[in-house]
């Protein structure tokens, strides 16, 4: 069997007595999209920030393609390949969503620390920008300031920008909250597209069951640091333990 | 040899509590407020200096100017809080920061109006003037009043953070703005009790400095400060335990440096500074960031 | 403010200071030397705190290592004004590249506190180390020797030097402003966090932008010696890191013009205000004061939303 794009191994994490991750252990195979749910303050963003380097885990390690990133510091990990969007909108507020995608482009072409060259005269960067903004429908309001735009848009800029460095592995935590239904299958079209283009591999945390059964092709339940249970979709919404942790919310139909 | 050891680690212990004074005022406003108040320096110089100007003209009187002194002073951190620090909490950090830098800018200069640039001398307090033989040498009684008196305020201060319904209430607010809000605590009114409180901290170290210091100096405001921040990375931002030991640790490097490496007093304790920095970045007591 | 416009104004400006030169009486020229060694040390450090938005303390410092060295080089190892320049702008380097590794990896307010105390050790050093730096007298009597041939000992032939170095830094600042490094930085003080996750070392980044700032503030420093023929040891105090906080804000943090009219509006206030009391540093607390309290954009800040609104399209010039 290949490596595993992500091989997590006894991975811990707890505040206090709070324990978030219980020894977690699985692995991520390129391609496809995997969701995580659990119940809230299950540990699910707490989990994606230790993985993405935003928090340190207690114990365990992290591999990427093989490679040991449990000591890595976030922006070693994203060149490795590793990137994540955020719950709460996180974009350049005073920026403009062109310069808000550019940044991340730049990093990943390597140019960044380029400081005599003027920005005008990277043409490069100009275009794999401009396909960024494509994607995602936001060409027209390039040169809004980001922090001007409507929540929708900010919220499809906040996918964009992790995007933009071509991750290998993506987490997107709860890419839907706060859209409108319109909005929300777009960027679910968008989703399916990018996955099926083969070079991204999403790892999705939502609430929203619909999107996770419909998507994913494979659905880990987080719940109290430990996950309960891990497979297909049917597989997960007829488990025992799942129905219990998710007493009154609607999991089967 | 053993003498000049025990003086130095004494007068290094006094030394402390002065800017254990400065220190742990700075630390609870950071605590509550989040603002790391600049000025706090000034807060000392002024206090030294209203209780100069009060004890003289109240008959000599010493405790009457120590008590009165940090009053007035708390009046002015009080303006301060309330007419132009509470309109700036949702500013950016470094705009706060350069709100308090400009009263330090002010009251340096202020002083210097009021009281003259040049350096004013310390009067004895009677009672505690003169000096007691230790180890067949003399130490001045004042440094010994002040190694009582320090860690008797570090105790009851102490108790009233952990004992009395207000303290409840700072400890609260300290660690979670919201909650305490949500429970009904009315914070613009804590955040102005607490900038007072602390400003009276740091005034009252300036009061109890007047006898020590030998000279009042409109720089006495700058070296204090300087002092108390590299004491609050030592000890931690927002931990009074910290900046307890932390002064202890720095009055000690300072008297020894003064004593044995007099062209290098400060640098050591800035040496120390840095290599605190490296190892344990967030202070002793302070919280891992 | 459109390119063109904004070159026109450029090419007046150094019109205006050629002229100066040539035909200015003595105190102006001091004066006009004075605003521009000020505006190179405000341009060098508003790439850190408007551009990256780091607010350092301790800059006075390498503007005093700056000073120094170049004194110390033309005391002890050759008159050669290039060399003594260089040699100020590597001290400071140095001490800014030492000072920063240990303060880049906090934020804000302990970056803060931070830089002031290491800026005063620095501060301690220099008013202790008499043997070398010349105590509180500073050390004296640093000449101007031929530079590549040509005599500067006057103060209307060393002005042109002066003028020289200030167009250079405003020509690299403006660079750095316009390229990647420049909007990575902005990235960086917009949202730190993000900037990570575009895979950039935030640290790294904020060390390069104190070090540069810290280049320009020794340029400023070494050059002043040669204007002053002495140097001071409280340019090396936390009070003189003030000016160009003082400068940018007045000027606009996020202008690039901002320092330089900035610079200009603070030396003459402060001419005027030295005429009537010593207290100076009073007044201006008292109008930063009013500054923080009411007009953070700065006089530039004003002027470059005028132009925006009017609808001429933002250039790299007025871009945050």
């Amino acid at each position: 069997m290949s490596t595993p794009l992500l091989e997590v191994d006894n991975l811990s994490k707890a505040f206090g007595r709070v324990v978030t991750a219980n020894k977690i252990s699985f692995q991520i195979h390129a391609g496809g999209i995997t969701s995580i749910i659990g119940p809230n303050g299950a540990g699910k963003s707490t989990l994606i920030n230790v993985l993405s380097g935003t928090l340190p885990a207690d114990d365990g390690r992290i591999f990427l393609r093989g490679k040991d990133i449990t000591r890595l510091p976030t922006h070693r990990r994203v060149r490795l390949g590793l990137c994540r969007s955020f719950q709460v909108v996180n974009v350049f507020p005073a920026l403009t969503v062109f310069e808000n995608i550019q940044i991340p482009v730049l990093g990943k072409a390597g140019k960044a620390h380029h400081f005599f060259r003027k920005l005008r005269k990277e043409p490069g960067a100009r275009d794999a920008v401009m396909s960024v903004l494509e994607r995602v429908n936001l060409v027209n309001q390039a040169h809004t300031v980001a922090g001007e735009l409507s929540h929708g848009d900010q919220r499809l800029l906040e996918v964009a920008i992790a995007l933009a460095v071509q991750p290998l592995l993506l987490f997107l935590d709860e890419p839907t909250a706060g859209m409108n239904p319109v909005e929300r299958v777009e960027i679910l079209q968008n989703i399916r597209k990018l996955s099926a283009s083969g070079r991204t591999t999403f790892v999705i945390v939502e609430h929203d069951m619909d999107i996770v059964f419909s998507l994913s092709d494979r659905v880990m339940v987080l719940h109290r640091g430990d996950i309960i249970c891990d497979g297909t979709p049917d597989h997960v919404r007829s488990d025992e333990q799942v129905r219990e942790c998710y007493l009154g919310e609607e999991v089967a139909e | 040899m053993l003498e000049s050891l025990v003086h130095v680690c004494l007068a290094g212990l006094a030394q402390g509590m002065f800017v254990w004074l400065v220190a742990s005022g700075l630390t609870l406003i950071f605590g509550v407020l989040r603002v790391l108040n600049f000025a706090h320096g000034s807060f000392y110089m002024l206090g030294a200096y209203f209780c100069y100007t009060l004890l003289s003209a109240l008959g000599d009187n010493f405790w009457a100017g120590l008590l009165l002194g940090p009053l007035f002073v708390c009046a002015i951190g009080f303006v301060i809080e309330r007419f132009f620090l509470r309109y700036v909490y949702h500013f950016e950090l470094p705009y706060q920061l350069l709100l308090t830098f400009a009263f330090v800018l002010i009251f340096d200069d202020v002083v210097k109006v009021l009281w003259g640039a040049g350096s004013l001398g310390s009067p004895r307090v009677p009672g505690l003037a003169g000096s007691v033989p230790i180890l067949g040498r003399n130490f001045p009684t004042y440094s010994l009043f002040i190694m009582v008196a320090g860690p008797l305020l570090a105790l009851v201060l102490w108790l009233v953070l952990e004992k009395t319904w207000a303290g409840r209430i700072i400890r609260a607010a300290s660690s979670d703005r919201e909650m305490a809000s949500a429970i009904g605590v009315r914070v613009p009114a804590l955040y102005t009790a607490v900038f007072v409180f602390g400003t009276w901290l740091g005034a009252l170290g300036g009061g109890l400095a007047v006898p020590y210091v030998g000279l009042l100096t409109p720089g006495m405001g700058e070296t204090i400060i300087i002092e108390a921040f590299v004491v609050v990375v030592i000890g931690g931002l927002g931990s009074l335990k910290g900046a307890f030991l932390g002064a202890l640790v720095i009055g000690l490097l300072s008297s020894f440096g003064t004593r044995f490496i007099p062209t290098f007093d400060m640098f050591l304790t800035f040496i120390l500074m840095a290599v605190v920095l490296v190892w344990r970045p967030q202070g002793f007591f302070g919280e891992a960031s | 403010m459109g390119r063109y416009k904004a070159y026109l104004l450029f090419g007046l400006m150094g019109v205006l200071l050629v002229g100066i030169g040539l035909l200015a009486g003595r105190f102006v020229l001091y004066l006009t030397m004075r605003v521009m060694l000020l505006a190179i040390f405000a341009l060098g450090y508003n790439l850190l705190l408007g551009r990256t938005g780091l607010l350092s303390f301790g800059h006075a410092a390498f503007f005093a290592c700056g000073s120094y060295g170049m004194s110390l080089c033309f005391l002890h190892v050759t008159p050669d004004p290039l060399v003594g320049i260089l040699a100020g702008v590597t001290m400071a380097v140095i001490a800014a590249l030492i000072i920063g590794f240990f303060c880049v990896r906090h934020t804000e307010i302990y970056f803060a506190m931070l830089t002031l105390a290491f800026g005063m050790m620095i501060f301690s050093l220099v008013w202790n180390l008499r043997s070398i730096t010349g105590g509180d007298d500073g050390l004296v009597g640093i000449g101007r020797a031929p530079l590549l041939g040509f005599s500067i000992a006057r103060d209307s032939q060393f002005y042109f030097v002066v003028l020289a170095f200030f167009v250079l830094t405003v020509w690299v600042v403006h660079r750095i402003r316009s390229s990647a490094f420049g909007l990575v930085l902005a990235g960086i003080r917009e949202n730190p966090q993000r900037a990570a996750f575009a895979g950039l070392s935030v640290k790294g980044y904020r060390l390069a932008a104190f070090v540069i700032s810290g280049a320009f503030a020794g340029l400023a420093g070494s050059l002043a010696a040669m204007l002053e023929s002495n140097t001071n040891p409280f340019s090396a105090h936390w009070t003189h890191s003030a000016e160009p906080v003082l400068v940018s804000l007045i000027g606009g943090l996020q202008t690039f013009t901002g320092p330089i009219v900035g610079s200009l509006i603070f030396v003459v206030l402060r001419e005027i205000i030295e005429r009537f009391t010593q207290n100076w540093m009073l007044w201006f607390g008292l109008l930063l004061l009013v500054i923080i309290m009411g007009f953070r954009g700065g006089a530039m800040g004003g002027v470059e939303r005028y132009f925006a609104q009017a609808g001429t399209k933002p250039q790299e010039e007025g871009r945050p």
